[in-house]
Order: structure tokens, then C-alpha cells, then sequence
């Protein structure tokens, strides 16, 4: 499938596109036209919350459209002063940073062990960890929790690092291998020939190769962390170990405490994270979204 | 390797060991044999969320291939700065869930909703309407906000099948001098068919695993119309404590979607094996 939706193209500008742009057929003036009003029209949302987080309460129940004529931080810093929002968001942060970390090292780990190492059943293993790709997710939602359960930890940041991680293998471990696949035999014999240890081999030749694959892993990681609610919602019982999208939710319902100005201020601040992260590292955000649609079967 | 087995495999085996029980969380848990899914397969509610989701699925689906569709070829024209533009039309499907579902339940809110006092300033109060509370419209709104997320992913894989399209055949068209419209309707649609309807299952797929955003919007109300097939299972195992009801029923629902998850396979390598003969190298 990774084959027939190729969006690597897209991103890097090969032959193909460069063809395109030799044909300097500009766009009609109307297409273009017609492209922004829309993309102004489909981010308008975002851009209505950003202006929404710097005016009051009263302005924004006044008249909605409003531009924050009288701009004012108060939302930012009663979000910060009077609500747990800065605890919510250390522990989105730690559980994403940990679910990053684990699942880049778990799918570089076992996609070179079933790319290059041949043990009794390696192939049935493969299958097996690609055929969860094939289990829908809702139907993995409650025994998961009811593990967790069993296991005792439920309500606890392990109990989110542990569900979030291996939600992200099976994809992973799939993309790395097919990029430690198309690595040649002879550099790994070159690299013997130069008396290099196994390891040596693993992290000087390989691992540099497979660089890419391994953000684009990063990525989905930390997409899934730091955006997942439904587990969180279920798994999570103490307000301390709220992540941020149960702990917004929350803040959300109790309005009448909190009122509209944080709660903005909240969902600005998390969604700057994922924005940062998607328009300093395009291409692998772009590559991963592909792959995520295409792969999550 | 633990973790996917601790998470991945072994929940599937539990999953389906529960589904044969009886279990409430609460001690008994006796063996019933089929009766779970006796149940399933007879339980009106359940089907009734499968049509729901449905209705959903084809709304989200015809709405954000037609646009992703449309929106892919205004950026395969090149129209000034698209590959900015390619950027930001992906905002809404990057967006954590909850903050689209929240933003959209303040956009939609019936008194200072952003939608009802553009109605009501341009004259149309009467259309102004509770969109996620009103039990006609909930479904209807639900929908609309999910395409919201998903035109950019259709977009951004129909893009990518467009711009494979070889230079040449475009560059003969406009020779013939084919307009814009028909290039579109007649070249570029009929070359990327099969990624069309590829992307489509996907998408339908994922319209019948996800329900997070429908439930930070409506939490699957106003009276049960906006509860889609996996959020009935997920309404019956955390907050009924059916579990082992709830483990049949997505059992059910999960044979149902490998069913249709293998229709793209199918048709990728028949796709493949078309445009073997087409591409050497791809």
C-alpha cells in the first residue's frame, strides 16, 4: 500500500515535479484566488481561538467576531496562576517525550532484528506484528484497560507510556525494516572488512540510514501522546496526572469556575507544540501523515 | 517486543476470552458461551449505532474526497505559494482532538455560537438552531466537523497521487488546448482512480475505528443520536460495565472492519499489477 499512496514525491520535489515547473503555464488568477479564500475560510477556526485567548470574558460573549481591539494576557495568566493547567501540560510532556523515546528505540531495535538477523520463526513474528495493523483499534480500547487493570497500573504515567508505545510499533516497526531492507549487504561487509564490531556496524552504518524512518516514527509518537484522549479519559483517575486534552476537557465542563479566557489560553498551548513540531520538521510530518492514513488499516 | 505483546496481541486474546463471559467488574464472571454475541447480533440499539455510522461515514466520505479532491488540483495547478498553501490547509487535520471538538462546540454553541450570530447578523436568525444539541442536527454538525479534519488528509494523498501523473500527458492536453475543467474531469480524475477510491476505504475505515472527536463534541447525545457503532462500545464497556458484552459486540464490529479493511488490499494489487506494465520503476 506504501507503494500505491506515494506522497515522498510530494515533499521532495523529484523529477517529476521539476518537469511540471518547466511547463510555466502559470495557475489562472482565479485558482489562486479561489485556493486561499479557501484555505483562509478552512483555518479561520485556529485563527478565531488565537484572537478569542487575548480578549475577556464579556467581549467574547458580546460579540464573538470581535479582534482583540484591547489585547490582554489575563486568560494566559489566570491559566497559569489559578488552574492546573502547568501541571497537565508536564505530564503531556513527560508522557510524550518517554512514548517518543520508547517507541523510536523499540521499532529501530526490531526492525533491524527482522531486517537482518534470520532466527527460527523471524518471519511468522513478522506477520504476526503486522497483522495487528489489521485489528481495529476500538476493539483493542477496553481489554487494554482491562489489562492495565490487571496489572495495576492504571492511573499512572507507565500506564500511558506502555498502551501509547506499542500503538505506534506495528507501523513503525514495518517502516524501518523496509528502510534497513533496501540498505546493501556490502556496506555492512565493507564495514566487517574495516573490523568493525557488530555494534559498530549497527550504530555507524546502519543506523545513519535509517535516520529518516526513525523521525518519521518519532513523529506518529509524538502525535499519538500528545493528542490521545479517549485511553487517557478511561485510564486516568487522579486530576494531578491529567494530560493536557483530559485536563482541557475538564476545565471545559467547569466553566462557571474557570470561565471561557483560560480555557482558550489552555487550547492554544496545545496546540503550539504540535504546530512548532509540523513547521520545523515538514517533511517527515508530511511523510507520516501519508503513512498513518495509508497504513492504518 | 514485551510492549507489543503486553498491549497488542495479548489484549486481542483477552478480548476475546471476555467476550464469552459474562464479567461486570464486579467478581462474577461466568462462562456464556454465545450468548454475548447472540446478543450483539439481535441488539437493536447496536445496529441502529452501525446506521449511524453510516450516515456519518458517507457524509464525512463524499464531502472531504469531493473537496480533498478539488483542493489537491488547485495546488497541482501551482497557484501562487502552494507549497505554503499545502501547509496550512493540513492545520485542521494536525489539530489535537480536542481542541477541534472543543472549538467546534463554541463555534457551534447556540446563543454566542460563532455560526448562529453570523445567521443572526445577516438577517437569518430563524435558522439559528441548537447544531449539536438539536436531535436533527446533532449527527448532521457532528459530520460536518469531522470532514473539517479529514479534507486535508484526502487532500494531502490525492495530491500525492496527482503530481505522479507524467508531464507529458498534461503538457498534451494543453496542446489540444483542454481547459482547466476538462483537464481536471477528464485527465487527471480518470488517472488517479484508483488512489480515489483507495483513499476512500481508508477513510471509510477510519470513520468506523475513531470516535474521539464525535464524543468531546456530543459525548454520542442528544439521546443516543450521534452514538456511532465503536462509541456504543465504548458506551456499553466503561460506562454501562458490560465487559464482556462490549468485547463481543467490537468483535463483531472488529470482523466487520477486516472485511473491509481487505477491499483495498484486493484492490491495490490489482492496481499494482495494472500499472506494473505502465511503471518500471515505482
Amino acid at each position: 500500500m506504501a507503494q500505491v499512496i506515494n506522497t515522498s514525491r510530494v515533499i521532495d520535489g523529484g523529477p517529476v515535479v521539476a518537469r511540471h515547473r518547466s511547463r510555466r503555464h502559470a495557475a489562472p488568477r482565479a485558482a489562486t484566488v479561489i485556493a486561499w479564500a479557501y484555505a483562509l475560510l478552512s483555518v479561520y477556526p485556529l485563527l478565531w481561538l488565537i484572537t478569542q485567548s487575548f480578549r475577556s470574558d464579556p467581549e467574547i460573549l458580546g460579540d464573538p467576531f470581535g479582534l482583540p481591539l484591547s489585547p490582554t494576557l489575563n486568560g494566559y495568566l489566570k491559566a497559569f496562576a489559578t488552574t492546573p493547567v502547568p501541571q497537565y501540560f508536564l505530564n503531556s510532556l513527560l508522557v510524550t517525550i518517554a512514548v517518543v523515546l520508547v517507541s523510536v528505540a523499540c521499532c529501530v531495535g526490531a526492525g533491524y532484528a527482522f531486517s537482518r538477523l534470520r532466527f527460527p520463526g523471524s518471519n511468522a513474528v513478522f506477520l504476526a506484528f503486522i497483522g495487528v495493523l489489521v485489528v481495529p483499534a476500538p476493539v483493542l480500547l477496553l481489554p487494554v484497560f482491562l489489562i492495565s487493570k490487571d496489572l495495576g497500573i492504571l492511573n499512572s504515567y507507565i500506564g500511558l507510556i506502555g498502551p501509547y508505545a506499542a500503538g505506534s510499533l506495528p507501523v513503525g516497526v514495518y517502516l524501518v525494516k523496509t528502510h534497513f531492507d533496501a540498505v546493501p549487504d556490502s556496506f555492512a561487509e565493507a564495514a566487517e572488512i574495516d573490523r568493525a564490531t557488530p555494534f559498530q556496524i549497527f550504530r555507524l552504518v546502519m543506523l545513519p540510514m535509517v535516520a529518516p524512518a526513525a523521525a518519521t516514527v518519532a513523529v506518529l509518537a509524538f502525535m499519538h501522546a500528545w493528542n490521545e484522549y479517549i485511553y487517557a479519559l478511561v485510564s486516568i483517575s487522579s486530576p494531578q496526572l491529567y494530560t493536557l486534552p483530559i485536563g482541557i476537557a475538564d476545565m471545559s465542563g467547569k466553566q462557571y469556575l474557570y470561565g471561557y479566557g483560560p480555557v482558550f489560553a489552555a487550547m492554544v498551548l496545545a496546540s503550539i507544540p504540535v504546530y512548532l513540531a509540523f513547521f520545523l520538521a515538514q517533511r517527515s510530518f508530511l511523510n507520516s501523515l501519508a503513512l498513518a492514513g495509508g497504513l492504518k488499516g | 517486543m514485551v510492549l507489543l505483546v503486553l498491549f497488542l496481541i495479548w489484549p486481542i486474546v483477552t478480548s476475546v476470552r471476555y467476550s464469552f463471559t459474562s464479567a461486570s467488574g464486579f467478581g462474577d464472571m461466568e462462562f456464556v458461551g454465545g450468548a454475548n454475541y447472540a446478543r450483539a447480533l439481535s441488539d437493536g440499539d447496536f445496529w441502529a449505532s452501525v446506521g449511524r455510522n453510516v450516515i456519518f461515514g458517507v457524509i464525512v466520505l463524499v464531502s472531504s474526497v469531493a473537496i480533498g479532491f478539488m483542493a489537491a488540483y488547485l495546488l497541482f495547478l501551482r497557484v501562487r505559494g502552494w507549497r505554503h498553501l499545502q501547509l496550512i490547509l493540513m492545520i485542521p487535520y494536525i489539530m489535537p482532538v480536542v481542541v477541534t471538538g472543543l472549538l467546534w462546540r463554541f463555534i457551534l454553541e447556540p446563543q454566542a455560537g460563532l455560526v448562529n450570530t453570523a445567521l443572526r447578523n445577516i438577517g437569518l436568525g430563524f435558522l439559528a438552531g441548537p447544531w449539536l444539541s438539536g436531535q436533527s442536527t446533532a449527527l448532521g454538525s457532528v459530520s460536518i466537523v469531522q470532514a473539517w479534519v479529514t479534507i486535508p488528509l484526502a487532500m494531502l494523498l490525492i495530491f500525492g497521487a496527482m503530481i505522479s501523473i507524467p508531464g507529458e500527458v498534461i503538457e498534451a492536453a494543453d496542446l489540444d488546448g483542454a481547459g482547466h475543467l476538462t483537464k481536471m474531469v477528464r485527465i487527471v480524475f480518470p488517472m488517479i482512480r484508483p488512489t480515489v477510491i483507495l483513499v476512500s476505504l481508508l477513510i471509510t475505515l477510519q470513520l468506523f475505528r475513531s470516535f474521539d472527536l464525535v464524543y468531546v463534541l456530543t459525548q454520542g447525545g442528544p439521546i443516543g443520536s450521534t452514538t456511532i457503532a465503536t462509541l456504543y462500545v465504548f458506551v456499553q464497556g466503561f460506562l454501562n460495565n458490560e465487559y464482556g458484552y462490549a468485547n463481543a459486540v467490537g468483535i463483531v464490529l472488529g470482523l466487520m472492519l477486516v472485511v473491509l479493511a481487505f477491499i483495498p488490499r484486493i484492490y491495490a494489487r490489482r492496481a499494482n499489477k495494472r500499472q506494473a506494465g505502465l511503471e518500471l520503476n515505482d
